[in-house]
């Protein structure tokens, strides 16, 4: 593919239609054979990170809609490691470390620093969009 | 060629965890030898504000580190006109590090730069 976006997403899955938006983006950026590198989590958007998230059956199952793309499409799911941990979104050995007795983070995402964002953005050949 | 990244406050650091994170986005951008212009708007004018004391509601005080990021490589820090003419505010009560730019100079600004992040 010779062109690849990196997505960030800062909006909350329960307050905004941005993570509908974004998949619905990366759907039709598919389709036209461009490719996705990443989609990186930041602000509010960590919140769907957190695989304790029930919403009612007949509503979209966010991390499960994310899971789903990510896993077709290959690209990885980042949430930004301060803003998660700010939220209370955590993986098993930070959840451990603060006391608690397991993590909450999905299986399907990875928490990863800003940096990471931070390099896709410095390439010259990524496209990067804001969904808010 | 360097990477220019736009990132535009428009959010007050009273407004939750968003500046402080729009910030902390800019200064790693910054490491990454991107060029980064932040740029205050709006509600966002009001992190420029000198004299503030967050410690009155028990929250850390985080516009301090605007007075510090040229040591982190950000020396284009704007702050628009048109935003500070609907306030009762002067450029006399914000940081004098700031400059003044109307809209249509912020807006070839965007037009220029390879990222636009907004918060």
């Amino acid at each position: 593919m010779s062109q690849e976006f990196i997505i960030l997403i800062s909006a909350s899955p329960a307050k905004t239609q941005a993570h509908l938006t974004a998949m619905r983006f990366i759907q039709e950026l598919v389709q036209q054979n461009v490719g996705v590198r990443s989609v990186f989590f930041y602000q509010e958007a960590v919140l769907v990170a957190s695989r304790f998230n029930s919403p009612p059956s007949d509503e979209p199952q966010l991390n499960h809609e994310w899971t789903k793309l990510s896993e077709a499409h290959g690209f990885e799911l980042q949430t930004c490691v301060a803003a998660s941990y700010r939220r209370g979104v955590l993986d098993k050995e930070q959840a451990i470390k603060q006391g608690f007795e397991i993590g909450n983070l999905h299986k399907s995402f990875k928490i990863t620093g800003l940096g990471q964002l931070a390099a896709a953005m410095s390439d010259i050949n990524i496209k990067f969009i804001h969904f808010k | 060629m360097s990477i220019v990244t736009n990132i535009l406050i428009n959010h007050s650091s009273l407004e939750g965890a968003v500046f402080k994170e729009a910030v902390d986005l800019a200064l790693v951008c910054a490491a990454f030898d991107q060029q980064v212009n932040l740029i205050f708007l709006d509600a966002g004018i009001n992190n420029l504000i000198t004299g503030q004391s967050a410690s009155i509601l028990n929250d850390k005080n985080h516009v301090d580190i605007i007075k510090g990021l040229e040591f982190y490589d950000i020396d284009n820090v704007y702050l628009e006109k048109e935003s500070l003419d609907k306030t009762c505010l002067k450029t006399e009560d914000l940081l004098p590090s700031v400059q003044l730019k109307n809209t249509a100079e912020i807006n070839k600004l965007n037009l220029k730069a390879n990222h636009l992040v907004v918060f």
